[in-house]
């Protein structure tokens, strides 16, 4: 099949787009490469031809930005709009001097689908180079020194960009680089349920906005201050500004410069790695559970410059020369808790809430690297954190910074094939007048003269100039294909149309199309995320939300819901009001968008029917009917910054600011007229309110009351019944308090117990396990029993211990079996149920295999200090006997023996077995032991069935 | 080209009733300005039970447990016995049964136990030393999946003819199936075992057995499902939203799955019509009566057939369904067609305190209302309501029941009609529309056509209309209006309004 039939195909953007048949995909490059692509075509959903006076020869001479030399009328300049050129010099980009280089000699080489026609077409060879030569040292005369050394690699971040880059828009308009994300919960709705393929990628490339080779192009960062603020270098917008911080845009920019770096130097960098974790407890958080909060590199084992205090956790990663074989000792002085491990065994244990304290461990090493990993964190106090060592030859003192390297990630990342580059005044005198001489000025404002040519109004409409097919040499030569030049001819044959002004439903379509709206929003008829791109649009969190949440609004007759100066506020400003939608509103720059509130305003007016709303002073109704007394607005929406009580759909506070009431009013009556496939159910359906109380059920006053209590400046004050859900706390009196639900840390099938002792504890019926002891308080019961009662409640009370996942017991065959694994529920057993004892206290119930098992718990003063604790006895009875039983107590990284088998696991759990018979010179039998497996301790308790009949394990809990 | 009117509001309803017949039958204008609540209470009275003071006593299932003791269960985990709750319910005395339960929607009895339905497990609780509370709490079957999220609650049905339970276990967050059996609706059987006996859940309100013993259970209106509806809990059939069908290749579930004997269904495709998809699909059932939205309601929940006899009044054997937003219960007429159920449904009580969850006969043919507004609101405003509904004894002009024929519509009356109204097509409007299939929240009525009734023929005993209609369309609901249609002392129906789900035209015999 020859080229020529494909670029025939491709000419017609929307219908390419349209064909899904096409198999293009082998010469996309090549393809691509050649023509001249612009937003309007990339957009499957948006037809051009549809509307007189938008049509595709004036997108193309707009987009071209011919008038840049064939001046017209200023009249004509503003309908057109034209799209401006990067800006260069010192307010430009920084670039790659071989980059700027190879692009001035084919610039769709090296960006496809690139405006900027090739200016040195008619040149030799080997003056092209020289040209391309001066022109480049020139520009970088503009910019003075850039002093790029390269940037740290950082795999983190590289995720964190490939997340924002897939989440935030950005494959709006460019290709995704990576299969949509499927969360497990995913409350995005409808999105695409089938496992997605690899090929959607390719398919999405085809219809997507090129980024050409960006790794020869930008540094991590300057790629990351050009989308930090596209609009400064690119002023037309086509480029939005996302609205990242400076973060995000680095994170996105060493993301799409993933491939750029160099191999791991030989050379050892000094330093760790590091992340910062927040809201930890008492103790070291489990890491590899805790989100981390930031990360990035210190230069030492120190505190200094990082996030350290109040209830932060730190961990460091890095490798340790050790310089000869040998016995060394390690000590962390720390307030508060903090560990040390070499090669993944811990060496020092620091852990737990103390003054500044120091222990110290003993560790056999080789000479060589190892991996050193220290762990921190701070509760209260002033923070303190030194790591010292003693070795062979190495005298008791901090670890220096010297025998601290990176662990991994010390690579670099560099352009790609980034040549040295010295500026040649002599070239850049050349590259001044060739500048001139090619009327790169009239595109490009670098306070030189621009030469103007023929203007438009004298321009012929022949296939002549810039359009013949081959243009002469020192004409600008654009890639375009015959249709496309078509439409240009055709466009300049009935120029004068541009003299009548397009109407404001055609000026708002031409702005969203040139500014490609369309890839986000529909509006009549067009546009809005189709096929394999709706997958990317996501939903922050786990709002429940469905396509409302993850589809950004339709904008049908938007110029009559919403107030001309929200809109421009959304426009300009950058309102919103959607923070559950992972997609961002975009700023396009105020130029760009100049008009376009105008032009929807009007083009929609013929939309505003129905009456305006009243505001009038007596709010109390509205209050009334948007509270949980009347039709319960805040079930579902958040208010006035609050939570709903359900999902989080939109704060309806921001209403009178953003709508039109009469819109309003319309939306209330019939909100699936308005708004197709929304889950706001109608609360006046055919015009009867549902509640017939408030104002004796008439509809009109009570959505005037409503819009009123809305717009009164006193809604916060007075926030509608049953936003604020009080606590609901649980309070065992005379009797222990059962409650099942969804506990923090006891999963899904929990069963919590408080006692009017003040200990509490929640049993896993998913595992059978005990899950959590904690001392006071028991559980407040709002989240589960307010609004819809999503997700998980912690303990209310303090001191809370949790104890392993898994099975409670196991048959173990030798000690070095390791104990089963298990995920949600555990395999082999079954939830019985419990019976109550005449004091009310369950005894719970359930099978592991053949053998029955009860539990119970009783409050008891343990120890010397007389602690309120449990009593927990364990019955277990079996029929047949049953060998290598074993109960499992604790897995910890600590576990000591204190005699009289009584355990401390970690620091502040004590576990004892009175039950388990004392060692004696006649008993052989299993005896209790801790054993380290999998770099954890656990505590098992052998389970005596040998014989049939019950054994019972007396287990007393302190904490 | 006349636009028949899509939605008739209770309001344009009453407008209609008032003023239609005037004008055909020249009658004097009535002069009511009475609600259609308010009419509806000269039939069947609404009497507010106690609740226990200061607690959150939200609907929850419902169950009678004696002659005079009524069970509730809570949304807060509670069981409570009321004594008195038949005999005297305005004096209803109230005993905590058991608390700590994780959300119990649904109660059964049986041998002295009570059976309910927690989210995580079904549970049989049973008071061993008589001093009102339980002492054993046993666990039944807890083989499905939950994972803390709010949307995975489940309906369970009272026992049927074979001991077994029907549940239906709505999806994760409302779209999607994320933990196992989510979406699906299985059975427990006499021995406590579970049975997986179909997938296609979304977000179920309810379940209950018709006279036959058959299950049904309401699905709301959401993804794959534009409009809320009444389904035959079938085993091995698919009720509708695909989601759940990942546990047919999931290793934790497939052999369970496959040991029922359920298959796979085919994946349907979105923005089709239910009707044709399942015209490829086999496994696909559709569903029995439609609960057209916002028309009828908004939310279908607890189903209750009347097995009292007649002392319901006139509608025995017939389902009653509640809607949880519009706090009402509406009834429905079920036949079987080609060896489906197929029917209609009527609007039939407006006006309970909150919203309508679990319905529950009592023994003595009363209907039990039990009503929730947490988190999904509804009309009648009140948090929790606990309400009887008892029949006054006078039968209202209502239609009785509604058949499908080969030709049309066969209308049965609760009263003999005036032949001259009821025979007259002009007394009766018709349209019919079907809901599109697709993966987006809710839908609106389409491919709207407008079957012409050509002639009514009365029945000589006046208790029946039939209709011969031009244009019936196999798989829409046809929604008749009888606003002209009279009883014989000239009384308007109670409520003039049919929507019958048309999945079959009845061959001719």
């Amino acid at each position: 099949m020859n080229d020529n039939h494909k670029i025939g195909d491709l000419r017609d953007g929307a219908r390419l787009l349209f064909d899904s048949t096409l198999n293009i995909r082998a010469k996309r490059r090549t393809l691509i490469a050649s023509v001249f692509l612009t937003i309007a075509m990339l957009n499957p959903c948006v037809c051009l031809n549809a509307r007189a006076g938008v049509d595709m020869g004036e997108i193309h001479f707009a987009e071209m930005n011919c008038v840049a030399c064939h001046s017209t009328s200023p009249m004509i300049v503003e309908r057109l709009a034209s799209r401006k050129s990067p800006v260069l010099g010192s307010k430009g980009s920084q670039l790659s001097p071989t980059w700027v280089r190879d692009f001035l000699l084919d610039p769709q080489k090296e960006k496809p689908g690139s405006l900027m026609p090739d200016m040195l077409h008619g040149l030799s060879a080997s003056k092209r180079a020289e040209v391309a030569e001066a022109l480049t040292h020139y520009l970088f005369s503009l910019q003075g020194e850039s002093t790029n050394s390269g940037t740290r690699l950082d795999l983190d971040v590289i995720k964190e960009g490939g997340t924002l880059f897939h989440r935030v828009g950005c494959v709006a308009c460019h290709a995704p680089q990576e299969l949509p994300v499927v969360s497990t919960v995913d409350y995005s709705g409808d999105a695409p349920k089938d496992a997605p393929n690899k090929s959607v990628l390719t398919e999405l490339t085809t219809n997507s906005v090129p980024m050409g080779n960006l790794a020869k192009k930008y540094s991590v960062e300057t790629l990351a201050v050009f989308l930090r603020d596209p609009l400064k270098t690119r002023p037309s917008g086509r480029m939005p500004n996302q609205k990242l911080n400076e973060k995000e845009a680095r994170a996105i920019a060493m993301y799409l410069l993933r491939d750029q770096p160099s191999p791991v130097s030989a050379d050892k960098i000094q330093g760790l790695n590091y992340e910062h974790f927040e809201k930890v407890g008492k103790e070291l958080p489990d890491f590899a559970k805790h989100k981390v909060s930031s990360s990035g590199y210190a230069t030492g084992l120190s505190l200094e410059g990082l996030p350290h205090r109040n209830s932060t956790a730190l961990r460091f990663r890095g490798v340790l020369s050790v310089p000869r074989e040998g016995d060394y000792t390690f000590w962390t002085l720390s307030r508060d808790g903090s560990q040390l491990f070499i090669d993944g065994k811990m060496v020092v244990d620091n852990n737990g809430v103390h003054k500044p304290t120091e222990k110290e461990g003993k560790i056999k090493l080789t000479a060589g690297d190892h991996n050193l990993v220290v762990t921190y964190f701070h509760h209260n106090g002033p923070p303190v954190l030194k790591a010292s060592w003693a070795g062979p030859g190495i005298e008791k003192q901090e670890i220096p910074n010297a025998s601290i390297s990176l662990a991994d990630n010390g690579r670099f990342m560099r352009i790609a094939g980034e040549q040295p580059f010295v500026l040649d005044s002599a070239k850049v005198a050349k590259g001044l007048a060739l500048f001139d001489k090619h009327n790169c000025a009239s595109c490009h404002d670098l306070n030189q003269p621009k030469h103007l040519v023929m203007p438009l109004e004298k321009l012929s409409g022949k296939n002549k100039g810039c359009l013949a097919a081959m243009p002469s040499t020192n004409v600008p030569r654009f890639t375009l294909t015959e249709k496309q030049r078509g439409e240009l001819v055709s466009f300049l044959s009935k120029k004068s149309t541009l003299q009548q002004p397009l109407s404001a439903a055609d000026q708002a379509h031409r702005t969203m199309t040139a500014l490609n709206c369309y890839a986000c929003h529909n509006r009549d008829g067009q546009g809005g995320p189709a096929g394999s791109r709706r997958a990317y649009f996501k939903v922050n969190g786990e709002a429940d939300l469905g396509e409302e949440g993850a589809v950004p609004p339709h904008l049908n007759g938007v110029g009559a819901k919403l107030k001309p100066a929200w809109l421009d506020k959304v426009l300009t400003n950058s309102a919103s009001v959607r923070p559950y939608m992972a997609t961002r509103m975009p700023q396009f720059g105020e130029a760009n968008v100049k008009g376009l509130s105008a032009a929807l305003l009007q083009a929609d007016a013929s939309q505003k029917v129905g009456s305006e709303l009243v505001v009038h002073s007596g709010f109390v109704d509205g209050l009334r009917l948007v509270g949980s007394e009347g039709l319960s607005c805040i079930a579902c929406h958040n208010f006035a910054g609050k939570p709903s009580l359900g999902i989080p759909a939109l704060d309806i506070t921001t209403s009178p600011e953003r709508l039109d009431s009469a819109w309003f009013r319309r939306y209330l009556l019939d909100p699936q007229k308005l708004r197709p496939g929304t889950r706001m159910p109608p609360f006046w359906p055919a015009g009867v309110a549902a509640n017939q109380t408030i104002l004796d059920g008439n509809t009109e006053k009570q959505i005037a009351a409503i819009w009123s209590y809305l717009s009164s400046d006193k809604v916060k004050k007075n926030l509608p019944l049953g936003l604020v859900a009080p606590k609901m706390e649980l309070i065992p009196k005379v009797e222990p308090v059962i409650y099942r639900n969804f506990i923090e840390g006891a999963g899904s099938r929990a069963i919590g117990v408080g006692y009017p002792e003040k200990v509490n504890f929640a049993f896993d019926a998913n595992q059978m396990r005990l899950a959590l002891v904690w001392h006071g308080q028991f559980m407040d019961a709002s989240r589960h029993w307010t609004g819809r009662g999503n997700g998980w409640e912690p303990p209310m009370g303090y001191s809370v211990v949790k104890f392993p996942e898994g099975a409670p017991f196991a048959v173990i065959a030798g000690p070095g079996t390791l104990w089963p694994k298990s995920k949600d529920r555990v395999s082999g057993y079954q939830f019985k149920g419990y019976n109550y004892d005449d004091k009310r206290n369950p005894q719970f119930r359930y099978t592991y295999g053949e053998i029955e098992v009860s539990e119970k718990f009783e409050p008891t003063k343990i120890g010397v200090k007389s602690e309120t604790g449990f009593r927990r006895r364990l019955t277990l009875t079996a029929k047949t006997p049953v060998k290598d039983v074993w109960f499992r107590a604790a897995v910890a990284d600590n576990v000591v023996e204190l005699g009289h088998a009584t355990y401390l696991v970690d620091d502040g759990l004590r576990l004892s077995f009175p039950s388990v018979r004392p060692i004696t010179d006649s008993f052989v039998g299993p005896q209790i032991i801790v054993r380290t497996t999998e770099g954890k301790k656990e505590l098992l308790v052998p389970v005596d069935l040998t014989e049939p009949g019950t054994t019972e394990i007396v287990e007393e809990i302190s904490w | 080209m006349v636009k028949v009117a899509t939605i008739i509001s209770p309001l344009t309803a009453v407008i209609l009733t008032l003023t239609l017949p005037s004008i055909i039958l020249g009658a004097e204008p009535e002069k009511s300005t009475r609600t259609l609540a308010e009419r509806e209470s000269d039939y069947y009275k609404i009497v507010t039970l106690p609740t226990p003071a200061g607690v959150q006593f939200e609907a929850g299932g419902l169950q009678f447990v004696g002659d005079d003791e009524l069970a509730c269960a809570t949304r807060t985990g509670d069981i409570w016995i009321g004594k008195g709750a038949l005999t005297n319910p305005t004096e209803t005395k109230w005993k905590l049964f058991e608390s700590g339960l994780h959300e119990v929607l649904s109660l059964a009895w049986k041998d002295g136990w009570i059976y309910a339905l927690q989210r995580g497990e079904l549970t049989r609780l049973k008071d061993t030393t008589g001093d009102g509370r339980a002492d054993i709490v046993e666990t039944v079957c807890d083989g499905w999946g939950i994972n803390g999220d709010y949307h995975e609650y489940m309906f369970g049905s009272k026992f049927d003819r074979d001991g077994n339970m029907w549940i239906a276990l709505t999806l994760t967050g409302s779209f999607s199936s994320q933990s196992p059996y989510r979406g699906w609706f299985l059975r427990v059987n006499a021995d406590g075992k579970m049975i997986p006996s179909g997938s296609g859940v979304r977000s179920a309100g309810g379940v209950g057995l018709n006279a036959a013993g058959d299950a049904f259970f309401t699905d709301n209106q959401g993804p794959w499902n534009s409009a809320c509806k009444l389904h035959w809990l079938k085993p091995g059939r698919f009720v509708g939203h695909p989601d759940g069908n990942r546990w047919f290749d999931d290793p934790a579930t497939k052999d369970a799955i496959a040991a029922a004997g359920v298959q796979k269904p085919a994946q349907p495709k979105d923005e089709s019509r239910q009707y044709e998809e399942a015209k490829r699909i086999p496994e696909l059932l559709l569903p029995a009566v439609y609960f057209p939205y916002p028309k009828m309601g908004q939310s279908a929940s607890g189903v209750a057939c009347d097995m009292s006899g007649g002392k319901f009044g006139p509608f025995k054997e017939q389902l009653f369904v509640g809607d949880q937003t519009h706090s009402t219960v509406m009834r429905v007429f079920l036949e079987m067609v080609n060896g489906e159920y197929q029917g209609a449904c009527f609007p039939f009580r407006e006006g309970f305190g909150s919203g309508s969850l679990a319905l529950e006969f009592a023994p003595n043919g009363s209907m039990y209302v039990f009503g929730t507004d947490r988190g999904w609101g509804a009309r009648g405003g009140k948090p929790f309501a606990l309400q009887q509904l008892a029949w006054a004894g006078k039968v209202p002009f209502e239609i009785h029941e509604m058949k499908a024929r080969p030709d049309g519509f066969e209308f049965s009356f609760t009263q003999p009609v005036d032949a001259a109204s009821a025979g007259n097509p002009k007394s009766y409007t018709i349209e019919a529309y079907t809901y599109v299939y697709h993966s987006s929240y809710g839908g609106p009525e389409v491919d709207k056509t407008e079957p012409k009734i050509k002639e009514v023929k009365v029945a000589a005993d006046g208790k029946s209309a039939r209709l011969v209609i031009d244009g019936l369309v196999e798989g829409h609901v046809h929604e008749l209006h009888l606003p002209g249609v009279r009883s014989a002392s000239s009384e308007p129906l109670l409520h003039d309004a049919a929507y019958y789900t048309l999945n079959k035209i009845p061959e001719k015999q």
